[in-house]
């Protein structure tokens, strides 16, 4: 089915031409909101290359061009400038200091004068020697050049600030002049793209404001490496992340299969990195879904994977009708985290969504989501089989060719063909029809492919696919064998010889693993007479599901119409499916269990050599089951291995007919005349067949014929009648005395 | 090919007070790296800062607290043992990248004296100028560039601003086995840098050294100038444009007062290595 969508997208898209190309770049302005820019297919990856190359000839121009000996020159002018101010203040202060033999000293925490001799400090002792007014004097000094020192102290930060302006606007004009080359070259190849060359500008003011992080720090520069500080490397902030691109593609829209659809799969989501106990992104970190992927194309989706993901299929309706693609944190959603997160600009969204998925989750979405409709308004309903013709089956041997050289499988023979479209029909239970489910096909082919290698054959021939098929039934069949052998053994009770009263064999069908096998059960019915009830214990205790028990109260109907016409009805019949310890459901054992139930009530004995499977009406019509050829084989498998004995058959459906497609070992048994399969339309004809007495007619007079099976039950039903209302009659005296006491 | 040698075995620092100065102490420990010396760090705490706080008319200006204050002995001990311990964290912050021999050690005394006293033949004295203006004009600095130049030994002289760190060596010389030959190579061939050679026109110097150089393998260019002695004018514009990352000369070839503005002009560390009388 979804190659099938695929194959007919592919022509779909070729007819389009390729989608834009997405890319995120920083917002300068406000980070946390990323500007998605469209560019035309292919040219994303350009884009980042040229800013990569942007960044990198920067990253060796700028410590270059900053390290020239031009810029050093003006530099050292500046700091010369601003050294010689600070110098000769100080240096003036010192002189005059000296001339008053005052020193200043470096404290720990700041600075002091001091009286001095010769240069050094002097002593307190020979300080306090000195006469009064020399100290006063020099203490006099001292509370001058304070004040002096105090001065030039309180200019220092406005000389700094000075400085730095004249350094930031050295640096600022140093980098623009550095900066504009690369970025004219670059914005060059982008001309057509205004929304490019407008990032570009940004770029260009933001490396002339943070031109400090191309150049090497420098000891004690107060240029500080700030970038190294930025989540992702220094440069992060100039790089492209490319969302999507086209490039290397055929000029053809996308089509993209996401097989597991979470929400930051499919719509894209932010990623973090941890840096220092923090978690923090930027926009290189946004990664995108395959809504970007499939933008300007096709999204194909598993329907029950995309609703098994939490918030995605919400996510996926509310980006359709918004109609762009807004990338959103789950972790928010739930409060998981509280970081603070990117809002990347949105893309705008152009994409047919299609979903994969089984009918019943269509129907169901259907009736429970009333927004299926607004927004996946085509339905295409595929059906499983296809109707068996001369056509039909050359297109399957040309899809088998087809599978064969994409897998890369040895070639089919004829022979193998014909096999694999016999299985084909098989899976379709249905002798006119062939099976569209490609997938259980390619593993038949498959694994013939490993038999014929390891047969040394060059082609895949009848017999690897019939091995392929027998191996692929002896993998799975553990509870069929195990099943078969307790019949054998004689631990499951069924007779496939003799006659035995109110007892048949019934047929059902397993399926586990995938694997389906039949098996006879053993159904029996005892009778007396009572209220006009048919028990079923399976549905007494509880094993019996709704449409058995259904099936069971058919039969009372059928009864109770056809042989209770002139007198109550005054049965009691008890039918169980012997030896199931499981639940049974289905109604395909209907039609034997009243063939018991007429046994029972004729006292004639049914064949064992027989099985039955068929549901039927209230007039007694035999109705189509399914899994007829798993049944049919389940009983002859058994007969088979107790030795068949040309009575053995299957009383099946007449509406079952079309759909037998028996293995060869059945099939040559039937062409042998060792095994039978009889289609039955009425309960008369089978119970006919069963018994081997006639099921009779009512004649002119509206009675049965006494010897026939429905005479017998009619008058058998009448003895219970007669029985009934004998034993009222005694009872009633009795029951009126009781009252009057 | 034989590998040049320096034989400096040990570069003394005499650690700042400021923490902005100790990324010029980074730069030192690479080129001790280069030379192949291992770093000995000290801090000196000044004796005569005990004797200030004596001083009834002294008081100490502090730059951040605000304001005049003043000096109490036992508060000034307190201010200089937690400075060192400061030093200590930053000279080890500083020179850790590097990875190379160093020691950390605490000297009482005058600056003239320890700044002196422990120095070797085979020993650096590194002067690092202060960022501030105003420490250079103190008293502990000035006897600090005194007592480094009184000394018979190598010093170094690096600025508050480093304008590079990679780039030729440029070497000043006054004849073909002038000391500061060795230490170029040397630091030229760790650094797998070339050596810019400034010698005088008409010597055998620059042949000698460029033999010399090519036998050590490496690159060297030879410049005949003419300039001879050197002052700090013509020596800029013969600096000009080489872009170096380091200059060497020996001690005398240009006066010693002249080395920390020649540094702090070009900007890069100034190697002057011990003069050897011919």
């Amino acid at each position: 089915m979804q190659q099938a969508v695929e194959s007919v997208l592919g022509q779909a898209a070729r007819e389009k031409s390729s989608p834009p190309d997405w890319v995120y770049v920083n917002n300068f302005s406000e980070p946390h909101k990323p500007i998605a820019i469209k560019l035309p297919p292919g040219r994303a990856l350009e884009f980042r290359d040229a800013m990569h190359e942007l960044v990198g000839d920067l990253k060796t121009a700028l410590p270059a061009i900053f390290e020239s000996e031009d810029y050093q020159t003006r530099r050292e002018a500046i700091d010369q400038a601003f050294q010689a101010k600070q110098g000769e203040a100080f240096s003036a202060l010192r002189d005059k200091a000296a001339e008053k033999s005052i020193v200043i000293l470096r404290t720990p925490v700041g600075f002091a004068l001091a009286p001095a001799r010769d240069g050094q400090v002097v002593p307190p002792d020979e300080f306090n020697t000195w006469p009064e007014a020399k100290r006063r004097e020099v203490q006099d000094v001292i509370q001058t050049l304070e004040t002096d020192l105090e001065r030039i102290m309180h200019q220092i930060p406005q000389w700094q600030k000075a400085h730095r302006e004249e350094i930031r606007k050295l640096n600022r004009d140093t980098a623009m002049f550095a900066v504009g080359q690369s970025i004219d070259e670059a914005k060059s190849k982008f001309t057509d793209i205004p929304r490019v060359i407008e990032h570009l500008e940004a770029v260009r003011g933001d490396l002339v404001e943070n031109v400090a992080m191309f150049v090497v720090k420098t000891e004690g520069d107060e240029r500080e490496d700030t970038a190294s500080r930025r989540i992702g490397g220094s440069f992060d902030r100039y790089e492209v992340n490319v969302l999507v691109s086209h490039v290397g593609e055929n000029k053809s829209a996308p089509i993209v299969e996401e097989l597991h659809p979470t929400l930051a799969n499919l719509i894209g989501s932010i990623e973090y990195v941890s840096q220092h106990g923090v978690l923090v992104t930027n926009f290189r970190h946004i990664k995108p879904g395959a809504a970007h992927r499939a933008n300007g194309g096709f999204l194909l989706l598993d329907v029950r994977h995309l609703l098994m993901e939490p918030f995605s299929w919400t996510a996926l309706k509310r980006t359709l009708r918004q109609g762009e693609i807004r990338i959103e944190d789950v972790g928010r959603f739930i409060g998981l985290t509280s970081t603070v997160s990117l809002e990347p600009d949105p893309v705008p969204l152009e994409v047919k969504v299609v979903l994969f998925g089984s009918r019943l989750l269509y129907y169901l979405l259907v009736a429970f989501d009333p927004e299926v409709n607004e927004h996946f308004k085509v339905l295409a309903d595929f059906e499983d089989e296809v109707d068996r013709s001369p056509e039909s089956e050359a297109l399957h041997a040309r899809m088998i060719a087809s599978i064969v050289t994409r897998d890369g499988l040895k070639p089919v023979d004829r022979d193998g063909v014909a096999l694999v479209l016999e299985h084909a029909a098989r899976l379709a239970d249905h002798a006119g029809k062939l099976t569209l489910l490609i997938d259980q096909i390619r593993d038949v082919l498959a694994e013939a492919d490993y038999w014929a290698a390891d047969a040394k054959r060059v082609k895949i021939t009848c017999e690897d696919i019939q091995h392929a098929l027998d191996q692929k039934i002896r993998r799975a069949s553990r509870m069929r064998d195990r099943t078969q052998e307790a019949i054998l053994q004689d631990v499951a009770l069924i007779d496939t010889s003799g006659s035995c009263v109110g007892q048949v064999n019934g047929l059902s069908m397993l399926e586990l693993g995938g694997f389906r096998f039949g098996r006879p059960t053993r159904i029996t019915c005892r009778v007396r007479p009572g209220s006009g009830k048919v028990v079923d214990i399976e549905r007494e205790v509880e094993l019996g599901g709704p449409i058995h028990s259904k099936g069971v109260l058919i039969l009372s109907g059928f009864v109770a119409g056809r042989y209770a016409v002139d007198t109550p009805m005054s049965l009691f019949a008890s039918l169980v499916f012997e030896q199931s310890y499981g639940g049974v459901e289905g109604d395909s054992a209907s039609s034997a269990e009243l063939y018991a139930i007429l046994s029972a009530l004729c006292e004639l004995p049914l064949r064992q050599d027989l099985a039955v499977t068929g549901s039927v009406n209230q007039h007694g019509e035999i109705q189509a089951i399914g899994g007829v050829n798993e049944k049919i084989e389940g009983f002859f498998d058994i007969c088979r291995m107790r030795g068949l004995t040309s009575t053995q058959g299957v009383l099946i459906p007449t509406a079952n007919v079309q759909h037998l497609m028996l293995r060869r070992d059945v099939i040559d048994a039937c062409g042998a005349g060792k095994f039978g399969i009889y289609p039955v339309t009425t309960i008369d004809e089978g119970i006919a067949l069963l018994t081997g007495a006639p099921a009779g007619e009512r004649g002119a007079d509206g009675a049965y014929p006494g010897c026939s099976v429905n005479g017998l039950i009619e008058e058998r039903l009448r003895s219970f009648a007669r029985i009934r209302q004998s034993f009222g009659q005694r009872l009633l005296p009795e029951l009126v005395e009781t009252r009057h006491e | 090919m034989n590998e040049p040698r320096a034989n400096f075995k040990r570069m003394l620092v005499r650690l700042p007070q400021s923490a902005h100065d100790y990324a010029s102490v980074g730069v030192t420990a690479q080129l001790a790296d280069l030379l192949g010396a291992s770093v000995v760090a000290t801090f000196i705490q000044d004796v005569e800062l005990a004797e200030v706080a004596a001083l009834p008319c002294v008081r100490e200006l502090r730059p951040l607290g605000g304001g005049w204050h003043p000096i109490e002995g036992a508060q000034l001990v307190r201010q200089l043992e937690g400075a060192a311990v400061a030093a200590r964290r930053l000279f080890h912050d500083a020179v850790r990248p590097t990875g190379i021999e160093t020691s950390f050690n605490v000297a009482m005394g005058s600056v003239a004296d320890v700044t002196s006293s422990s120095a070797a033949a085979d020993d650096i004295i590194v002067i690092i100028e202060p960022r501030n203006p105003a420490e250079r004009v103190t008293q502990q600095f000035t006897r600090l560039v005194d007592a480094a130049f009184a000394a018979s030994v190598t010093v170094m002289m690096v600025p508050s601003r480093i304008a590079r760190t990679a780039g030729p060596i440029a070497a000043v010389i006054s004849r073909s086995d002038d000391p500061s030959i060795g230490s170029a190579l040397a630091i030229a061939a760790a650094a797998k840098e070339r050596v810019i050679v400034l010698a005088p026109q008409g010597s055998d110097a620059c042949e000698l050294v460029v033999e010399r150089a090519e036998a050590a393998g490496v690159r060297i260019e030879a410049r005949p100038v003419i300039q001879e002695p050197w002052d700090v004018s013509s020596l800029l514009i013969q600096l000009a444009h080489l872009n170096e990352r380091l200059l060497v000369m020996s001690r005398g070839t240009v006066p010693d007062k002249c080395a920390p503005t020649i540094a702090s002009l070009r900007g890069i560390p100034i190697l002057l290595a011990r003069a050897i009388n011919p």
